[in-house]
């Protein structure tokens, strides 16, 4: 760590409780950087002179005669071109081996854009799976989450996403990663040959988890820097969220702060909101665009991190396992993507909305046709040959393996309401049956 | 009142299985006069559609 000469040494502290340490000061910022008996430490409360230091790594083995300076600043990231194909950790030092930035010195956590400085998002970003592309179409600047359960392959989900999408810049901030996803992700980026455009920031299980704090701040700064200064297309992959929250809840816990719902802090909300307005679209052509993972405790939706989030975020993709066909499927009940009217039938064929809407519809006759199924009752053949629509309807298109573009998605659709409906079941705008049905 | 119009009639089914087919092709009909310019042709064309329909079945 860079320390200067002349710098003020502290060397009584007041107070150490299990994540903070107290001392009296003078001329300290919120938020200022510290080092504390070697171990980085940041400030998180100050009042009057006394200064309350969130230690990172944790207070086991501090002295109350420790040595405290404060280094001046707050936490900055060094950004440039050099932060392309890198690994680095909470801090933003470099874990790949190689040799730090040399860049500009950005503050990281300022606030997000001018909303006077911001265009709507326009732009598809096409994944190549449908459960997103045909149900919940993305644009450049969105932000929205997975939620999944924490057995679900969100990682592997968000990797290929991270691959699919045409953007320029994808930095990954990994929070609470094991090593098994660090690596998974270090390789697959590295054998798709798509390190070079890969920024990663990561926690591990094994970095103390308050350092996760960090780890959001400092990928939305780098992506910032390519949005604003060169126009890029960024996509920001964070994963996992909860455990962010967690890490808040933590260090809010050992502030003695007042718990709210689920043992979350009061600002848990402005928290996750300070993170996910970083989504922005430029005029200019740069654009941030989060896809955020959220695992979910038990499926419960209403626990304070998920609700909150959906609150903030611009729709979510809900993974589920669809048990009839033993495939992972971007549930199309419970996802959204509020923006996807900016883009269906516009960017993409003009029959996408009405096919869309018509699969969904004849998704949910099947639902019903199974809940029938499941207490007994006898089927009609509209209920058989729904069921039969859901199965082929999740195998070929919902299930999170398919890799389609949007047109063969729409053909595919097509092909299965023929196979399983007469026209006047499908219900779709009679300009739209003549080409496709007809055809 | 087009719609309970159609609730009031008396219809002549064979079987059960019959009604639903039926009063889907109806809904349809419906919803592509929705699609449809209001009181266009195509518009006219498909209520036409259903009263033909419904005579078909008139008791």
């Amino acid at each position: 760590m860079e320390t200067t000469a002349f710098q003020k040494i502290y060397t009584k502290i007041s107070r150490v409780t299990k994540a903070t340490c107290s001392l009296h000061a003078i001329g300290v910022g919120y938020e200022e950087m510290a080092v504390v008996n070697g171990r980085r430490a940041q400030v998180v409360k100050i009042v009057g002179d006394e200064v309350t230091l969130q230690i990172f790594s944790g207070t086991e083995g501090v002295p109350t005669n420790a040595e405290v300076i404060f280094l001046g600043k707050p936490p900055t990231l060094k950004v440039g071109e050099e932060l392309s194909g890198r690994f680095f950790n909470s801090y933003g030092d470099p874990i790949d081996g190689g040799p730090s930035v040399d860049g500009e010195e950005r503050e990281i956590g300022g606030p997000s854009v001018n909303p006077v400085k911001r265009e709507q998002p326009s732009k598809l970003i096409a994944t190549g799976i449908a459960g997103i592309d045909m149900n919940n179409t993305i644009v450049t600047g969105q932000k929205i989450p997975f939620f999944a359960d924490p057995d679900q392959p969100f990682n592997q989900v968000m990797a290929m996403v991270a691959l699919r999408a045409e953007v320029d810049k994808i930095i990954l901030g990994g929070m609470g990663l094991t090593n098994d996803d660090y690596l998974f992700f270090k390789n697959i980026f590295d054998s798709a040959g798509a390190l070079d455009r890969i920024i990663s920031f990561v926690n591990t299980t094994e970095d103390p988890p308050v350092e996760r704090l960090l780890v959001p701040d400092m990928a939305l700064t780098a992506a910032e820097y390519f949005a604003a200064d060169k126009n890029e297309k960024v996509l920001v992959l964070l994963t996992d969220m909860t455990l962010y929250a967690d890490a808040l809840s933590i260090v809010s816990n050992r502030m003695d702060q007042i718990p709210s719902k689920d043992s979350m802090p009061g600002s848990l909300y402005s928290d996750l909101a300070k993170i996910y307005e970083k989504a922005v679209q430029f005029p200019t052509g740069g654009s941030i665009t989060i896809i955020a993972v959220t695992t979910l405790s038990g499926g419960d939706i209403t626990h304070a991190i998920p609700d909150n989030t959906g609150y903030i975020t611009e729709g979510q993709l809900f993974l589920r396992r669809d048990t009839d066909i033993g495939k992972v499927i971007i549930d199309p009940f419970r996802s959204l993507s509020r923006l996807k009217q900016l883009v269906i039938g516009k960017q993409t064929r003009t029959d996408h909305p009405q096919v869309m809407n018509a699969a969904i519809r004849l998704y949910a006759d099947a639902a019903n046709a199974k809940t029938k199924l499941e207490n007994g009752f006898d089927l009609t053949d509209y209920d058989e040959r729904s069921l039969k629509f859901a199965k082929d309807y999740s195998d070929q298109l919902l299930a999170i393996d398919v890799n389609l573009d949007i047109d063969k998605m729409l053909d595919t659709t097509w092909e299965l309401f023929k196979d399983n409906f007469k026209p006047e079941e499908v219900g779709i705008k009679k300009i739209f049956m003549d080409k496709h049905w007809n055809s | 009142e087009r719609i309970l119009g159609i609730c009031d009639v008396e219809f002549n089914f064979v079987s059960f299985e019959e009604v639903t087919p039926f009063f889907k092709k109806i809904i349809n009909l419906f919803k592509q006069m929705n699609y449809s310019e209001f009181e266009s042709d195509e518009f006219r064309n498909f209520d036409n559609e259903i009263d033909t329909l419904i005579l078909e079945r008139k008791g």
